[in-house]
């Protein structure tokens, strides 16, 4: 199949669906169901209004924090895992038990925690890309060939040497999935304790989805998917760029 | 209060975060005195809110203190919550939540009031509650803003007193009286508790009746009280930085009864409805008398009283909200605005 | 990769090797062991730490579980939670899986539907609670729709993803081998799928029962939802944990039970 024959049934396959979309909205009525058409003029209303972009930099701010803690803690303990059996065997029931925890059953103890604020939101984000981002860092240092480092010995490379220059760079596309993989959960964790106690971005979905009309409430879910594609993209140019052996087949799924 | 802020931090983040914020922790101790309270405020401001509001970020600058850095967060139960963890410093809250913490065994106290009584009234679908009892159907559903907190109170009181059986009675939570506002005019729930000026304007939408006035029910009613913790008032900083957010109080509810000038100012600066912002001096000067004169909300005294808890404790008890078992002398704390009274006069 | 090196190093070293398994297989029993009451001593020295009101202890969560056990109303808002769970998912994996094998398998509904379903799936789940509450209002229907909505899009990712990279090979071998339509789908598509189907259960369970104590908590409380409110209501800890606790030992213990089931009945698909 050409690139162009691609292009084209993407774009059909878009544009069928905003077409659905719009059939569906007009039967529904705008506030079950607004259809692009009316979609369009809320969202660059809401665009220069100010209040969505204001609240979206302040929530992706904690929720980066978060989530760079959970990259930072994650991807060598990941990889300690992958490489010494008794760190795997003393943490790995408790990061699998934290993989299957759902976020919203902590939000009402990390309220007691950690208040509403700043801290609540980080821990909660941590919690929920914390594990993905371990297991995915594990099983790329478990999937080390033995060989190649064999190999690094047998030239008597140091441990060091050996970290930095075999065991690193086998590691990295494994990271870059990790953090793409932790980034889905991240933003899910973001909306999701948001929404519960009310504040930024989250809470603004939450707020109005009370309004008659479900215009600003698809307009807000718009600007979230742009957001989350736009960064999943965005990471996975980074990982091609840093380690062009990064095999775009690895992303997350 | 340090060492459980900070094994509450690496338990949030590991250790990068501790790293990160112990030093902000610190700051917040040491420097109280020029630090901004941090406070936790209610989804909107309406009438009744307007004096608390003006005089955290009006009043307290003229004291000498820093404004205060505050955030709103809609759920009542939530501002409480927010309270025990340590990090929100003061929140306009609810008494009776506060109440049921401390009767799990925190350590909050309440230092004043944010205003007494209540602008609440309980608005319902006139097309289908006409009577309390109604409230038992099963295709009404009726919202309050968070379980056992006072707007629930409000309802369950008077309902169990007309004999509704609320286990039968769908109850959800919605948190800001704006969202309950909107969700009620779009049909969705069919009754919802709402301050006064609000459910004026519903009226005007449908039809919407108040089925529940608190004001004739109760006598005594508590609205927002400012909670804080026990030891984060310990701290004579702390007490000093309190004790100015009660001065402040206490003066924008004389202000606001006495000056109908200034109160219609803050009513515009501070109201999160657009029609509040754009409301005619006439239109405050209502709000300003059915609130300030008629229901009370803003005694000249605070009137924060051990006696006001002792005469709603067995009210709060009836409708199931508390045990009953809390000592009332471990949470109402007068001494403050005893001071703040005998200094203001 | 890994299974390929085990492999090799069990036919090179033969008996030892073997006896060796069994030690670390017994060992690692015994760092389970361990890793379990590390993990609660650090729990209790956090829990020592704080006031009881904001984080029990084990022991307080441990006899919470107990009490509200023996009571019976936990283990029966339990099995009302796991009600609509069930249906959620199932109807999820019913929708999901054929789509998702379409999608993998027929290339031109995989570029048309793939923009589409990508930035859907970029939307988290959650966020379209207020659209549930319009649509399915706030009792067990809007229960169904969220779980339902919350693993759809990871199985649908999965599902195609695995029906794309179905071996090639396979396939013109069979091919070549003159396998018809029949033979091809019942002999070769259908055993290349088990894998990641079943990684797709895994996933969807794990994603459905996060689904059922959200919805639990964001339309009207009920069952554990209703539970956790009510604790937290009364500022209850150990309620609060033990829920927390229970849901995910629950999806710990689906999550082995199907990585168990798939090892029973795909032996020549184990993973690691």
């Amino acid at each position: 199949m050409t690139k162009s024959h691609i292009l084209f049934l993407n774009v059909t396959g878009i544009v069928m669906f905003l077409l659905l979309w719009e059939v569906g909205g007009r039967i529904a009525g705008e506030n079950l169901l607004a259809a692009p058409s009316i979609v369009v003029f809320e969202y660059i209303r809401l665009l220069f209004a100010g209040d969505m972009l204001r609240e979206l930099v302040g929530s992706l701010r904690q929720m980066f924090v978060g989530f760079g803690l959970a990259c930072a803690i994650g991807m060598p303990m990941g990889a300690l895992m992958g490489r010494i059996r008794l760190v795997d065997a003393l943490v790995h029931p408790w990061v699998s038990m934290v993989v299957v925890t759902s976020a919203a059953a902590l939000a009402p103890i990390f309220i007691l925690m950690f208040g509403t604020g700043f801290e609540f939101r980080v821990a909660i984000v941590f919690v929920s890309s914390f594990g993905y981002v371990t297991l995915t860092a594990y099983h790329g240092a478990r999937g080390i060939d033995p060989k190649i480092i064999d190999v690094a010995r047998s030239y008597s490379t140091g441990p060091v040497e050996t970290y930095r220059k075999v065991i690193l760079p086998a590691l990295f596309p494994y990271l870059i999935t990790g953090a793409r993989l932790g980034l889905v959960h991240a933003t899910r964790a973001m909306v999701m304790a948001e929404m519960f106690v009310l504040v930024g971005y989250g809470g603004l979905i939450f707020q109005t989805g009370q309004d008659l009309s479900t215009a600003p409430l698809i307009s807000y879910l718009v600007t979230l998917m742009f957001v989350s594609v736009g960064a999943n993209m965005g990471l996975g140019w980074i990982g091609r760029q840093l380690a062009p052996w990064y095999d775009s087949k690895m992303s997350a799924g | 209060m340090l060492n459980r802020r900070t094994v509450l931090k690496s338990l949030a983040a590991g250790a990068g975060a501790g790293l990160l914020s112990q030093p902000f922790g610190m700051t917040r101790a040491f420097a109280a005195d020029h630090a901004a309270l941090k406070i936790n405020v209610p989804g909107n401001t309406l009438g009744v809110h307007v004096p608390y509001m003006a005089a955290i970020n009006e009043i307290l600058p003229e004291l000498g203190e820093p404004a205060a850095a505050w955030e709103r967060v809609p759920k009542l139960q939530t501002i409480t919550q927010s309270i025990l963890s340590g990090q929100t410093e003061v929140g306009a809250g609810d008494a009776i939540s506060t109440l049921r913490a401390v009767e799990a065994g925190a350590d909050l106290k309440i230092i004043g009031n944010a205003f007494m009584h209540t602008s609440l009234v309980f608005v319902v679908n006139g097309d289908k509650v006409d009577t309390l009892k109604d409230l038992e159907k099963d295709d009404v559903t009726i919202a309050v803003n968070s379980k056992g907190d006072f707007t629930h109170v409000m309802v369950v009181g008077p309902a169990t007193q007309a004999g509704v059986d609320m286990d039968k009675v769908n109850v959800i939570k919605m948190g800001g009286s704006g969202n309950r506002f909107r969700a009620l005019l779009a049909g969705k729930v069919d009754g919802v508790p709402l301050h006064f000026d609000q459910a004026a304007e519903l009226a005007t939408q449908g039809n919407f009746k108040v089925l529940i006035e608190p004001a004739k029910v109760y006598e005594a009613f508590l609205g927002e009280v400012w909670i804080v913790s026990g030891n984060w008032l310990e701290v004579p900083e702390n007490r000093a930085r309190a004790k100015a957010l009660l001065t402040a109080t206490t003066m924008a509810f004389r202000k606001a009864n006495a000056d109908a000038g200034w109160y219609a100012d803050m009513y515009r600066k501070y109201g999160t409805k657009e029609s509040m912002q754009t409301a005619s001096d006439e239109e405050i000067e209502v709000v300003r008398q059915a609130l300030g004169v008629d229901i009370g909300t803003w005694p000249n005294d605070m009137n924060h009283r051990m006696g006001v808890y002792e005469q709603l404790l067995p009210v709060y008890e009836a409708a199931g909200a508390i045990k009953g078992s809390v000592d009332l002398n471990k949470v109402v704390d007068t001494s403050l605005i005893d001071e703040v009274l005998a200094e203001l006069g | 990769m890994s299974h390929t090196s085990g492999a090799a190093a069990l036919e090179r070293s033969g008996d030892i090797a073997r006896m060796r398994m069994r030690d670390i297989f017994s060992s690692s029993w015994l760092l389970y062991l361990l890793s379990v009451c590390a993990g609660l001593l650090l729990w209790h020295s956090i829990s020592t730490q704080l006031p009881g009101v904001i984080f029990a202890s084990p022991f307080a969560v441990a006899e919470h579980l107990v009490g509200a056990m023996a009571e019976g109303d936990l283990p029966a808002r339990f099995l009302n939670s796991v009600r609509h769970m069930l249906l959620g998912l199932v109807l999820a994996l019913l929708v999901a899986v054929p789509l998702g094998m379409l999608m993998g398998r027929n290339e031109t509904v995989f570029h048309m539907c793939n923009p589409v379903m990508t930035a859907l799936f970029a939307v988290p789940s959650v966020a379209f609670v207020p659209f549930l509450i319009l649509w399915f209002g706030i009792f067990y229907e809007a229960r169904v729709a969220l779980v339902f909505v919350m693993c759809f899009f990871d199985i649908l990712i999965t599902v195609t993803a695995g029906a794309r990279n179905i071996e090639p090979r396979v396939i013109q071998a069979a091919r070549s081998f003159g396998a018809n339509r029949r033979i091809m789908f019942f002999g070769v598509l259908m055993p290349a799928s088990y894998p990641f189907l079943m990684t797709a259960l895994r996933i969807g369970s794990i994603r459905a029962i996060n689904g059922m104590i959200t919805a639990e908590l964001f339309f009207a409380a009920v069952n554990l939802g209703e539970y956790m409110e009510d604790a937290s209501a009364v500022f209850d800890s150990a309620a609060m944990l033990s829920v927390v606790f229970l849901l995910s030992l629950f999806g710990l213990l689906v999550q082995e039970l199907v990585k168990w089931s798939e090892a029973k009945l795909l032996p020549w698909h184990v993973r690691d």
